[in-house]
């Protein structure tokens, strides 16, 4: 989890002023404030604009990675690293070098996009004119790329028959002054130890071919300045533990399971809770090894737990991006993007993204940010209210109907920011208890004449999603019978599913589970998100088996696993 | 969460580009020498040093938990009774790897990573050694069939945990060895009959060999303020745009067990000191100089003195080729410098001499048919030996006891009086060789192939390098030349040795100079050597008496692996330069930010 108790600073009065940045952020911000006022006054290439904004990133990473299998440690890995990003706009507001096919890290020269796109790298030491030499390189090389991209995107517009209608590059917002407090330190972890006790728990199932304990813990300095006034620091945590294991069934089916955990409120990682998830993924797998292969299937299903927030994100998550496509990309449009207003789940339901949030439930959120990467504090936004969609998740890139941003603005450490989830939360009036969905379901099955209904729990995690048609595999699906008999089978794969059949949810359950995880934008960058969203039911959704060819399993048996050494 | 491996990058090395060929060029070596018989003869001096290691340790458990684990494999797996199904041969190889790297930039510190880890590569063949699983497939280029099924194993000795890696992996290559034999039978019943009939696999004596794991110490606190004291010389300069001091630290352990009973364990510690810097010309080129220096101890690295030294000698030649004119594209004579001539021969000999690049029909092979027949001037001879540790008292990279297959690393002439005499063989025999010589190499994750160790060029005539000069002027005023070239530096090159595309290399030069008809010098920038193997081999007139060497990691199929290349410098009698790839970037619009900048702007 990201544990923050981090106070949020975000209006004007409470500046920079009233809190002086702790001493390991002030050279950064020294360097980052001296270079920019050079940027401001001074850069310009005859013949071409100057620069209108700038905004610095300075960013450390301290990271520590050990991972074990079988109670035995396999790496233990730190590293330090420093990070510089500089956003630099040429042009004007109404139209700048961003948001275009031939821009950096949008299509058009692969090798200086893929030199553009990569984080760069800074001194590790708190050194002023060091950190100002890779601002400067970096601010040289970005300015002489955005002149470029300006003026192709200027000729482009000039070719265009019938000239679009014109939304603005950049919003009016101004970026925050913000100085989030250090989070007290938590209790030490032991990474090493955890890892390997944790991993030894699978020594017990025989059953598994592969398995591993993994530990990450991440220290995360955020510092921003820009043009407007803007000026940011936000230290973050993060501890975190996945652990995965794999088999195969004896027909060669594939099977995974993987649980994630970050740490709890106090900041620790149970070993107990560990321990047990472990447990629970080893029998799991097992289980699965004999349990059958799903039969196509059409009709209701139940999306219970953690599968109903993985699904939601699959179908909703990245289609409520309200940055626009690139122009001259209209593929990349949200099928969400004429339907502002339309009603596209069903009545009593809402969605907001919220980033503030720290928790829900108890449960740590991942995605809570105090300010975006563009530097304006997340906000709260209702995104879909009594069904109907009402706002998207905004950069500082306007769109037709909205012309501001709402801390959404995402890119990690390259690349222009675009409209991202942090923390989305659904909910829907009047959800029925765990109990009641079972028998709804039940209903909807004697309704069709069927045998039994289909309860899903969890889904294949995903790193990355596309939006439009998905089709998630279900990691742990049951056949319910309408008297309640469960049996669990495996290899149950969903065909197509789009963001419309959302429109005909039967109904949903209270409250919300919560589906925590990291995808990679672009440009290779992290971004943690979370997801919480009630149990949904639908009625009618096809299930099929894999395509996919089984390997043969092992013809060696596996070698036999003696107790712990230690 | 899970993330990948960092890729380890090995700047400053000897790059293999197997890109593109044509036809093969006409043989075009003229075994004379007349010139380097001609020219006053001055004494050579090749000491080289073997080390006096007996690997009679005793095993460590990691090797015996994973021959066990082996032979519980094939025993198991040879229960079918069915040959394409049973594999006749299985190799281990586990890589346990500690590395340390600290880089320090501009005077401050920018790396500094300590890492540990054991990978296992396994190796399955199935069918016969005549023809099996891993048999080429022409016309059907897999860029898979280079890899292994790379798997991590504990850096713990937990035999279950070390067991449970290594059978998963097994299975993983097992399965794979079934379906590629039967790939392999199929291609070959649809294309026409292979030039080559070798074996796939030659017959060898299993190896016992275990010399004690490698290891080492630094204080990562020690590196770390040397490297910013060090590199803030760099700072001084306004004119660079990049500088690195970087200390590299490692200890390699080898520990590799086969079905034919081989067991060796084989360790290697090196340390390394990086110096590079870079700088833009007026035109937008950017200009680099890097130098390295190589030891098989972190404690023999050069001390401060001497490290500074080197710095210096960076910051002198990036500042004169800031300012040194642009040489026009160029044909006519040259002196390759020692370590200039030794990269030379490593990118448009060695690679080519590589064993299972001689059976490959996609291959150029340029040298395939010559074995016997002259293929440079009659004074040259060319070995590559990887079991020397030394050589005049430098330290090489190419040295190992036995290489990944278990075999000796061998002494191997490949050309005597510039007659073809053999290549460099991993178990893969080719073209009438049926022996391996110890060349089979890989970084860990990858398929053996063969490779270089330590190159050698060893002329049997040696002049000085003042006489090389001479006749080189000698030469520029016969053919009314104002000026030829001398290579001084190369940083890497890369050659095409396939069919698809042309036959040639192309080196890097970094320090080029004109030498005019009056013997004065002038140092030049922006150009590339040019040619094609058998026409440049054919051109050297005469050899020097200064041996060099030149330490570096070489890149190819088999990833990865450290080389060294020896050769004194050569008189070329004509040679072709191009023009340089360049940037067209301007300079930085604003000048480097600076302490005393700042002064000025508050």
């Amino acid at each position: 989890m990201k544990r923050t108790f981090a106070v949020v600073l975000a209006s004007a009065a409470a500046t920079l002023a009233a809190s002086e940045p702790p001493a390991p952020d002030a050279v950064a911000i020294k360097a980052m404030q001296e270079e920019l006022t050079r940027t401001m006054t001074s850069l310009k290439l005859p013949g071409a604009e100057a620069p209108y904004y700038a905004a610095y990133w300075v960013v450390d990473v301290d990271e520590r990675s050990v991972e074990s299998t079988l109670g035995t440690l396999v790496s233990d890995e730190v590293s330090r690293e420093r990070f510089v990003k500089v956003e630099l706009r040429v042009g004007t507001r109404t139209s700048d070098n961003s948001n275009f096919v031939g821009a950096p890290g949008e299509g058009g020269d692969f090798m200086k996009d893929t030199e553009l796109l990569s984080p760069r790298t800074a001194p590790l030491d708190d050194d002023v004119v060091a950190l100002r030499r890779q601002l400067w390189l970096a601010t040289d090389a970005a300015y002489k790329g955005s002149i470029e991209t300006l003026e192709r995107k200027r000729a482009a517009k000039q070719s265009e028959i019938a000239a679009r209608h014109e939304v603005p590059s950049f919003s009016a917002d101004k970026s925050a002054k913000v100085v989030v407090k250090d989070e007290p330190p938590g209790p030490v972890i032991d990474p090493v130890d955890l890892s390997k006790r944790v991993s030894a728990v699978f020594r017990s199932f025989p059953d598994l071919q592969k398995s591993s304990a993994h530990v990450l813990l991440t220290s995360t300095r955020r510092r921003f300045v820009a043009s407007d006034g803007g000026l940011i620091v936000e230290p973050s945590r993060l501890a975190g533990l996945e652990l995965t294991c794999e088999g195969q069934a004896d027909d060669g089916m594939s099977l995974e399971r993987s649980a994630f955990f970050s740490a709890d409120k106090s900041g620790a990682l149970p070993l107990d809770h560990a321990m047990s998830e472990a447990k629970r993924i080893g029998s799991e797998l097992t289980a699965l090894r004999r349990a059958p292969v799903v039969e196509d299937y059409s009709g209701p299903v139940l999306f219970e737990g953690k599968a109903a927030a993985q699904l939601v994100y699959e179908l909703l998550g990245e289609s409520l991006s309200g940055t626009p496509p690139p122009e001259g990309n209209d593929e990349l449009e949200s099928p969400l993007s004429r339907k502002l207003g339309k009603r596209i789940l069903p009545r009593g339901f809402s969605v907001v993204d919220d980033p503030t949030l720290t928790a829900f439930d108890g449960t740590p959120l991942l995605g809570h940010y105090v300010v975006d990467d563009e530097g304006i504090a997340g906000k709260r936004v209702v995104l879909v209210d009594d069904g109907h969609l009402k706002s998207f998740l905004m950069s500082r890139a306007p769109r037709d109907e909205i012309d501001e941003s709402n801390g959404h603005g995402r890119s990690g450490l390259v690349g222009w920011a675009r409209g991202h989830v942090g923390n989305l939360v659904m909910s829907a009036k009047g959800g029925l208890t765990k109990r009641e969905l079972r028998a709804r379901l039940a209903a909807e099955v004697r309704d069709e004449g069927l045998d039994f209904g289909m309860v899903v729990t969890e889904l294949q995690t995903r790193t990355s999603a596309t939006s439009g048609e998905v089709m998630p595999a279900a990691q742990i699906a049951y056949r319910v019978t309408p008297d309640g008999h469960e049996t669990l089978v495996r290899g149950a794969t969903i065909a197509s599913l789009s963001v419309r059949e959302l429109r005909d949810v039967l109904a949903a359950g209270q409250g919300g589970a919560v589906y925590g995880f990291v995808t990679e934008n672009d440009a290779g960058t992290d971004l943690p998100a979370s997801i919480v969203a009630p149990a949904l039911l639908f009625e009618d959704i096809e299930l099929r088996e894999p395509s996919t060819p089984n390997k043969r399993p092992p013809v060696v048996p596996r070698p036999p696993i003696e107790p712990a050494t230690k | 969460m899970q993330r990948a491996r960092r890729p380890r990058f090995h700047p400053g090395g000897v790059v293999l580009a197997a890109l593109v060929s044509s036809c093969a060029p006409p043989h075009a070596a003229s075994p004379d020498g007349a010139i380097a018989a001609s020219l006053p003869s001055a004494p050579k001096k090749l000491d080289l040093v073997r080390p006096a290691t007996t690997g009679t340790v005793a095993e460590a458990p990691l090797l015996t938990v994973l021959a066990g684990e082996l032979a519980r494999n094939v025993k198991e797996l040879g229960k079918t009774k069915k040959a394409d199904l049973s594999p006749y041969f299985v190799e281990y190889e586990a890589t346990d790897e500690h590395n340390v790297e600290v880089e320090g930039s501009f005077g401050t510190l920018v790396t500094s990573t300590d890492d540990r880890s054991r990978s296992l590569d396994v190796d399955v063949r199935i069918g016969t050694p005549k023809l099996d699983s891993t048999h080429r497939l022409r016309g059907d280029y897999d860029v898979s069939r280079d890899f292994t099924r790379q798997a991590w194993l504990p850096v713990e000795d937990d035999p279950s945990a070390i067991r449970a890696v290594a059978w998963l992996a097994t299975n993983a290559e097992y399965q794979r060895a079934v379906e590629d034999l039967v790939r392999v039978k199929a291609n070959l019943e649809i294309k026409v009959a292979e030039q080559d009939t070798s074996d796939d696999f030659s017959a060898e004596q299993p190896a016992t060999f275990h010399e004690p794991p490698a290891a080492f110490s630094v204080d990562k606190g020690v590196w770390e303020s040397r490297v910013r004291k060090l590199s803030a010389a760099f700072a001084r300069e306004p004119e660079l745009t990049e500088s690195r001091v970087r200390f590299e630290s490692s200890a390699e352990t080898r520990y590799l067990a086969t079905s034919e009973g081989s067991s060796v364990q084989v360790a290697r510690l090196h340390a390394r000191i990086e110096i590079t810097a870079s700088t833009l010309a007026d035109d937008g080129m950017r200009l680099e100089r890097t130098e390295t220096v190589d030891v098989p101890d972190p404690a023999a690295l050069p001390n401060d003195d001497d490290t500074s030294r080197l710095v210096e000698r960076v910051i002198a030649d990036l500042k004169a080729l800031r300012r040194a004119p642009l040489v026009e594209p160029y044909a006519g004579p040259a002196i390759l410098d020692g370590r200039a001539a030794a990269v030379f021969f490593h990118e448009i000999f060695g690679h080519r001499v590589e064993g299972h690049r001689q059976k490959d029909e996609e291959e150029g092979q340029t040298f395939a048919h010559q074995v016997g027949q002259p293929v440079m001037p009659g004074f040259l001879n060319v070995f590559d030996d990887p079991s020397i540790t030394r050589l005049n008292g430098i330290p090489l990279n190419g040295y190992y006891p036995y290489d990944d297959e278990g075999i000796p690393g061998q002494r191997t002439l490949l050309v005597d009086r510039g007659t073809l005499r053999g290549f460099l063989l991993s178990r893969s025999p080719a073209a009438g060789f049926h022996q391996s010589n110890g060349h089979g190499r890989r970084e860990h994750g990858h398929r053996v192939v063969s490779r270089q160790g330590n190159l050698v060029v060893d002329p049997i005539v040696t002049t000085t390098p003042g006489a090389l000069k001479e006749q080189l002027i000698a030469e520029l005023k016969k053919e009314g030349k104002p000026f030829g070239l001398r290579f001084h530096e190369i940083t890497g090159g890369y050659t095409n040795t396939t069919r698809e595309g042309s036959q040639a290399f192309k080196v890097l030069p970094v320090m080029v100079y004109r030498i005019y008809v009056d013997g004065h010098e002038e140092l030049v920038r922006g150009v590339d050597l040019e040619g094609t193997p058998l026409a440049s081999l054919a051109r050297i007139e005469a050899a020097g008496n200064d041996f060099e060497v030149f330490d570096g990691v070489c890149g190819a199929e088999s990833g990865w692996v450290p080389v060294s290349a020896t050769s004194p410098s050569l008189l070329l009698g004509q040679i072709e330069v191009t023009r340089q790839e360049k940037g067209h970037d301007r300079p930085p619009l604003l000048g480097p930010p600076t302490a005393s900048a700042l002064r000025r702007a508050r």
